[in-house]
């Protein structure tokens, strides 16, 4: 870092006598008289338009633009047609440029339909821009900068913010699902501050992540787990942007192809989400302020057994292994009496409230642009005692120093804290509230008389918290600070060059604190209490410098360049402490000394740098022919020493066939542009120091006390790389109907080799596994997006529906493995199996074919089998594959699922009627399958815990009463089998959102003071159809895996809500 | 415009000096250097580094522990699955697969590898001589231990007598089994000269090699060489029997004077799993939460019919298995296993219980005891010098203990014939190491096994006396042939 201090500094120095210089020449250049003319685009590049001013026989023309609803229009550019003459309107509205009689002046700005007026005599000119009903005009951000859309090469998703906030989420990418095509997300826990799971065209890897990389306004932030360690519970997936509200957002971009994607390199791969956020724009001061109560409950319980049907299954039970009658009547009450019992679902959820604040102050003059924001958000969870807050304060600044230079800060600042309860069925001995409460029988209350917990002590030897006690006993907190910042200055050399250099730092400190009290009932272990403090700092610095150059030659040229260099590094460090065994619960995790049981400290440091240069060519002719050529070298350290460097380039090709006359005379189509791009990107997400050997701790005992061995992990690898993406994608885009209907394709196909696989090798080497760049993956996909807008009278319905089909293949694996097996489920139910097989899609489901029930004991001797064991009348019968009779081996297994969807789609619709809007989101995922891992154990062993209600209305009870569900026999879970029983078909369709809002208008407000006042309700997840018996079919326990996927185990339950709100701008 | 010119030039000029300064040091950013990591880079440097080297190589005996009874035990005559475990156990039915090796293999290549660190790397390190031999030595006999687990339950396996560096060396072939116990017999004898007779306790001293070489040359039928191990380690004067043969099992007496080679183990801090397998499980009923009636674990641990049957009434039999216990968890009172198992086999596994460290138990694990060396020592006398009397001294001060004073119980040995001898003494250690993972092995090596376990009705069949090798792992080195029949 050292390095790193020293030339900041020298580049500062440089900076200064740089800005020195620049001042005089624009001194110079102003005394030699000369005008200039600087517009400043949304690229944030600078053009510089010299005037002759000798050509005589000019006249001033004066005026003013405005839009519909007789605003002004600050920033319209003003050209003379054929001339380098130009000016841009000021504050109000107005301008002032000088023109021959007979020129024709092109009056343009974004979003507005282009107009065109030739001079006459006239000296004032009032124009009146109608908004575009095209989105060709659209500015798409793109890596390293923005283009327009009609000049896009390559295939990008945008989601404007105005329409993630009209349908209201609390977290971003809640609000960016369903809405771009050839985007998954999926939700992976739905705990308050919970992460989600997003693939872009499908999963690339099998032991790297598949995670996009997120780039917060121009700053790729590295996506790490930022959840400290802990004791007990395993940290859950968390959501590296909830440090971002949705109500920031000026647009998401979503790069998809190797054209878009390639510029990010060897982190390009997973595809690349550029998020946007709001900047102060020219105009008066404005203030915006906006409220939203959110009111959720959880979207479905589960349907399970009361405490009759759990005691009368559980009496079914002890007849059946030969053992008196549990609920008999002398130690407990018979079945009959026990009625419904305590609904232990009912005992955790809650109705949850949300309150979420945003106030924004910007404006902006020609010179300076500023935005000031605040955000808060209180987010209760529908499990009792889970809460997450966020705090939020932002900051950007856009300032002209002069003529040549701009500089920018941004500033983004936040806090949350997470306070959490167990889910996703990991906690401390795999007890959660949720998971307990679907398991606890309910035959027992809350609390017994003396008001203490009572737990399920069952009728063998499970012991099962009270899930109320685990949700009130137990701490987890997580406090999480951002800052992530950055500051740039634009320096323009000469005309359309520009060299920007920019400084950015994302800090993040993380605390979480754990206890779990002395009282907590655990399995197995005896639990004294525990105290654990952890914490991650994490410091990401990034430097770059760049040049970029835009120029039009003539009216057929048009060239754009850039050339870059960045150096990102990162340091992270994380500790954790400690501590066991405490006589007092009164200072929780306050006081790890005052436990008598000190585990050891742990801490650990880890740096990466990331050193890129980067370049891109743009070359469009004649406004048809639209030619991208990007290329980067990144050097990773994560890499091997032989292998430090990769190229990533791409090249695109674009044909704007709608301006061709044949196509024109059509008459048909507004615009028409077909896309091919090809190009090569990597992924680097695998941990630092995979290539090296590093010695491991380990703690003997010698001589009666703990010492420290250290041994190898691993053969070092100086040859490991990234992982290699070739990428082809054709694209169309279509606009017909004067822009009313637009259409948008693309096909992909995309092949990622040189896996960084972990490699099982011989263990003779002292080693099972090394990470190799070995295998293969192949994603093929379609996906296209329909817009439409239209006016009826006076009421307007704009509507987007978006498609994707993705097939995802495994094309290799190392030499000699003929597959991979990976474990699913967890505590009770972890029995499950996805495999990765070569030409198969990646984590299909492997377990048995569950054949119904045995019926007779000649019924299991006819098949050849003998009584007894698993084959027992009453037992579930599973289909012998290999001719041998059911054993439980692999030789009886095979794929009895996929969790790969066949299609997704997302519909958004706003109808609009005077001040009234209406928004309706759907979303949905079709053809793919999920495994409720909740029914192994919630079908299965009525005596040791609660089961599913449809265990005691279809379970076996003697031949020919079920062949579904098994008798009430077995002893030690020993026939918790995975099948295709618990693999369930995972399609839904859901309306996502609902929203009304009305914007009441001006007569009603009667204050001139205010500019608009809105106030909505909306609905989310409101409605759902699916066929799926669990929570809810959007669920992914394994957030971060790209082989265990769709796999429902104890996850936080999905909830509705009801949001009201309230949106006021002065 | 000439100043302006010049202006625009010097910019351009900085601007490119800006673009290419950083360029060139910044290559060092890429340089990994784990601020948090020990690597090779900054490993092996000193005395100390070889220490915590070694005590890496060490670690690996704790993976050895938990599956030790079933190679030694289970398989054979004496152990067989608690009655309330509804499943039949693939270690007493002979029903294992080929992948049943894959722990001891993956185990002892791990620390294999450990140990050639240590020995590779030791060399190059600047420290006093004498320190240095010993602690190569004590990898060595490490590196030993570990062979010996290979080539007892497979034969010959692939032989390192160096780290692992790269890929190139990971597909050896397998070794003759003669190859692979020259190699252990050499780094034992190595150590055996080498090292002090004592060491803190858990790690390998020059007795401990001796008892190690007594054993491995009993197996190796060298009955002279395993005499006159043993008899350094008896004539050596630092081992006694204790007086009780239950104190040999209970925590208070870990790496007592009986105890020549122990793991190290530490309730809380690295917990014995075997104890705590002997248990007697209470299937249901009034016994709730307790350490008896924790969660069963498949292949928990019961003596056999034939066990209990043939072992011999006496205070080391009543210490060894019993059919009932004394007020467990929150009942008091004598509680029959009788009762328990509701009319089962009504015999538990008494001598390794460690109720007071419940599931957390620190009882360390034998290895290798005086009792085993005096056993070793008179069975090998018995083969090169049968007349010899002082193999009656030995396994008689073995029957004294285990007799605790009732002279009829197990009166001692005298006039026996050879062959007679050879009986008494392998009865001798069924029951005086009952359960200590022994019997497999002796019933192996007298060629035993295979009659015995069908006498029991068991599916043996010859090529099973020697285990699989993982077969995954012929799979990925095709270089490894497997033993026949599997």
């Amino acid at each position: 870092m050292a390095y790193n201090l020293l030339f900041g500094i020298v580049f500062q120095l440089l900076l200064m006598n740089l800005l020195t210089e620049a001042r005089a020449i624009n001194h110079n250049e102003h005394t030699k008289g000369e005008n200039e003319l600087l517009i400043l685009n949304a690229n944030h590049l600078l053009f510089k338009e010299e005037v002759n001013i000798h050509e005589a026989n000019f006249i001033t023309i004066s005026g003013t633009i405005i839009d519909q609803n007789g605003q002004p229009i600050p920033g319209a550019t003003i050209l003379v047609e054929g001339t380098n003459t130009g000016t841009a309107t000021d504050i109000e509205g107005n301008f002032t440029i000088e023109a021959n009689e007979g020129n024709v002046l092109l009056i343009s700005f974004i979003g507005y339909e282009s107009q065109s007026i030739t001079i006459g005599n006239q000296t004032i000119l009032n124009i009146t821009l109608t908004e575009s009903q095209s989105s060709l005009e659209e500015i798409v951000v793109v890596g390293y900068g923005a283009v327009r859309k009609s000049d896009l090469s390559g295939s990008v998703s945008s989601v404007k913010g105005e329409d993630m906030q009209k349908t209201p989420a609390n977290t971003l990418i809640q609000s960016l699902q369903g809405r771009a095509a050839g985007v998954d997300i999926r939700a992976a826990s739905n705990a308050p501050g919970g992460g989600m799971k997003i693939r872009i065209r499908g999963t690339n890897s099998i032991n790297a992540s598949s995670d996009p990389l997120y780039v917060i306004d121009g700053f790729p932030i590295d996506n790490i787990n930022t959840t400290p360690g802990g004791a007990g519970n395993n940290a859950l997936a968390t959501d590296p942007l909830s440090s971002i509200s949705p109500n920031e957002i000026e647009s998401i971009e979503i790069l998809k192809d190797a054209s878009a994607t390639a510029i990010y390199g060897a982190r390009g791969a997973n595809g690349v989400v550029l998020i946007t956020t709001k900047r102060g724009k020219l105009g008066s001061v404005k203030v915006d302020f906006d409220y939203s109560l959110n009111i959720a409950n959880v979207r479905k319980k589960l349907d399970l057994a009361n405490a009759e049907e759990l005691a009368i299954l559980t009496n079914e039970w002890a007849v059946n292994n030969n053992q008196p009658l549990i609920y008999n009547g002398i130690n407990k009450p018979i079945p009959e009496d026990l009625g419904e019992g305590t609904d232990w679902q009912d005992q955790i959820f809650r109705t949850a409230l949300t309150n979420t604040y945003n106030l924004s102050l910007s404006g902006g003059t020609e010179n300076t642009k500023y935005m000031v924001s605040g955000n808060y958000l209180d987010q209760d969870g529908i499990i009792i005692e889970s809460n997450f807050r966020r705090g939020g304060l932002k900051f950007n600044l856009d300032q002209k120093v002069n003529n040549r230079i701009n500089i920018g800060i941004n500033l983004n600042a936040n806090m949350s804290i997470n306070d959490a309860v167990p889910s996703d069925g990991s906690g401390f001995q795999h007890d959660s509230p949720l998971w307990n409460a679907l398991t606890t029988t309910p035959v027992i209350s809350v609390f017994d008389a003396q008001g203490n917990y009572m737990h399920n002590h069952d009728e063998t030897v499970k012991i099962l918290e009270n899930p109320v006690s685990i949700a009130k006993t137990r701490t987890d907190i997580t406090e999480t600070t951002r800052v992530l910042s950055n500051a740039f200055v634009v320096f323009n050399i000469i005309e359309g060059l520009d060299f920007k250099t920019n400084f950015g730092t994302d800090v993040i400190n993380s605390k979480r604190d754990v206890y779990i009290p002395n009282t907590a009932e655990t399995q197995a272990l005896p639990n004294l209490g525990v105290a654990s403090i952890g914490t991650i700092q994490s410091n990401n610095w990034l430097q770059e410098y760049t040049l970029s150059y835009n120029q039009e030659f003539g009216s057929m040229h048009r060239l754009s360049a850039f050339l870059g260099y960045t150096i990102q590094t990162r340091e992270t460090e994380s500790v954790l402490s400690r501590t066991d065994e405490f006589f007092t619960n009164s200072l929780k995790y306050n006081n790890l000394g005052i436990g008598s049981n000190p585990r050891p400290s742990e801490s650990n440091a880890v740096n990466t740098a990331l050193l890129s240069y980067i370049g891109r060519l743009n070359y469009i002719f004649n406004n048809k022919y639209i030619f991208t050529g990007t290329v980067r070298r990144d050097g990773s350290s994560k890499f091997g020493a032989e292998n430090k460097w990769g190229v990533f380039p791409s090249a695109a090709f674009a044909w704007r066939l709608g301006d061709e006359e044949i196509i024109k005379q059509l008459n048909a189509i507004d615009d028409l542009k077909i896309r091919s791009s090809y190009g090569l990107t990597g992924n680097e997400n695998i941990s630092p120091y995979s290539s090296l050997a590093l010695y491991n701790t380990t703690r003997p005992i010698i001589n009666g006390a703990p010492v420290i061995g250290l041994f190898p992990n691993r053969i070092p690898n100086p040859d490991l790389k990234w992982e290699k993406t070739a990428q082809f994608n054709v694209g169309l885009d279509a606009t017909f109907a004067e822009g009313r209907l637009n259409f948008s394709a693309d096909y992909y196909i995309k092949r990622t080799e040189d896996l960084l696989l972990n490699v099982t090798i011989p263990n003779q080497s002292g080693y099972g596994t090394s990470v190799q760049n070995i295998g293969s993956v192949e994603n093929k996909g379609f996906e296209f997006q329909i817009g439409i807008k239209n006016t009826f009278g006076e009421l307007n319905w704009n509507s987007s529906f978006n498609m994707s089909f993705n097939r995802n293949k495994l094309l290799s694996l190392a030499e000699g493995t003929d597959r991979l097996l990976f474990g699913i489920g967890r505590g009770e139910s972890a029995h499950g199996r996805t495999i990765a097989e070569p030409g198969q899609p990646l984590g299909l489901f492997y377990g048995y074919r569950f054949a119904g029930i045995w019926q007779t004991e000649e019924e299991i001797i006819a098949v050849g089998n003998t009584v007894g064991g698993i084959n027992r009348p009453g037992l579930p019968k599973y289909a012998d594959l290999n001719g041998d009779g059911f054993r439980q081996n692999d030789e009886d297994r095979e794929v009895i699922g996929d969790p790969n969807p066949d299609f997704i789609y997302g519909f958004s619709n706003d109808f609009s009627y005077k001040n009234l809007t209406l928004s309706v989101f759907i979303h949905g995922v079709y053809g793919n399958e999920i495994a409720d891992m909740n029914r192994i154990g919630l079908l299965a062993q009525p005596q040791k815990h609660n089961v599913y209600k449809v265990y005691y209305e279809e379970r076996w009870t003697g031949p020919g009463t079920s062949n579904t569900i098994e008798a009430p026999i077995t002893n030690a879970g020993e026939w918790k089998n995975f099948s295709d029983r618990d693999v369930l078909d995972g399609s839904f369709l859901r309306v996502k959102t609902i929203n009304l809002s009305y914007n009441l208008p001006s007569s009603l407000i009667g204050m001139n003071r205010i500019r608009n006042a809105q106030v909505f309700l909306a609905g989310d997840n409101l409605f759902t159809f699916t066929d799926y018996t669990g929570f809810d079919p959007e669920v992914d326990l394994y957030a971060s895996s790209n082989v265990q996927m769709g796999v429902d185990n104890g996850a936080y339950p999905m909830s509705k809500s009801v949001r009201i709100g309230v949106k006021l701008g002065f | 415009m000439d100043q302006i010119m010049k202006n625009t030039l010097k910019l351009r000029i900085y601007i490119i000096i800006l673009i290419i300064f950083p360029l060139k040091a910044c290559d060092d950013l890429l340089v990994e250097d784990p601020p948090s990591n020990i690597s090779l880079a900054n490993f092996y440097q000193s005395e100390e580094d070889v220490l915590v080297g070694l005590y890496g190589a060490y670690s690996n005996l704790y993976g050895l522990v938990s599956q030790a009874p079933n190679y030694g035990e289970m398989i054979a005559d004496d152990m067989t699955i608690s009655p309330i475990v509804p499943d039949a156990f693939e270690w007493d039915e002979f029903t294992f697969n080929s992948e049943v090796t894959s722990g001891l293999w993956s185990q002892c290549y791990t620390a294999i590898n450990r140990a050639n660190e240590v020995i590779r790397y030791t060399e190059g390190i600047d420290f006093e001589v004498g320190r240095k031999a010993d602690l190569i030595a004590e990898a060595r006999a490490l590196r030993a231990i570990y062979y010996f687990h290979l080539a007892r339950a497979m034969g010959g396996v692939p032989l390192y007598d160096s780290p692992t560096v790269g890929f190139d060396n990971i597909y050896e072939p397998r070794s003759t089994e003669d190859a692979v116990y020259d190699f252990i017999i050499q780094d034992l004898q190595i150590a055996a000269d080498e090292l002090e007779p004592s060491s803190p306790s858990g790690r390998i001293n020059s007795d401990i090699a001796n008892a190690l070489l007594a054993r491995i040359y009993l197996y190796r039928g060298d009955f002279q060489n395993a005499l006159s191990h043993a008899e350094a380690v008896i004539n050596s004067g630092r081992y006694r029997l204790l007086d009780d043969y239950a104190d040999l099992f209970k925590a208070e007496n870990n790496n007592s004077i009986e105890h020549i080679y122990q793991i190290q183990y530490l309730s809380g801090e690295i917990n014995n799993p075997l104890p705590g397998r002997y248990g007697p499980r209470a299937p249901s009923g009034p016994y709730g939460r307790s350490f008896w009636a924790g969660t069963t674990i498949p292949g928990s641990y019961a003596p056999s019919a034939e066990f209990v049957a043939e072992n011999p009434e006496s205070y080391r039999r009543s210490v060894t298995i019993a059919d009932h216990y004394d007020h467990i968890d929150g009942v008091s009172g004598v509680i029959t296993m009788l009762e328990v198992y509701g009319g089962g086999f009504p015999y538990y596994i008494s001598k390794f219980n460690d109720r007071e460290g419940e599931l957390q138990s620190g009882v360390n694990y034998t290895v290798m005891r005086y009792a085993d060396i005096l056993l070793i020592a008179a069975e090998a006398l018995n083969e090169t010098d049968p007349t010899d009397p002082k193999k009656y001294e030995w396994i008689n001060r073995v029957r004294e203990r285990a007799r605790n004073g009732v002279e009829s119980d197990l009166p001692d040995l005298t006039a026996t014939t050879q062959d007679q001898f050879r009986t008494a003494v392998l009865e001798e250690r069924r029951f005086e190491l009952a359960f200590e993972n022994q019997r497999a092995w002796d019933l192996k090596r007298r060629n035993l096994f295979l009659n015995k376990m069908r006498a029991q009705g068991k599916n043996v069949e010859d090529f099973m006396l020697l285990f699989p090798i993982p077969d995954m792992q012929t799979q990925l080195n095709p270089n490894l042939e497997q033993n026949p029949g599997w």
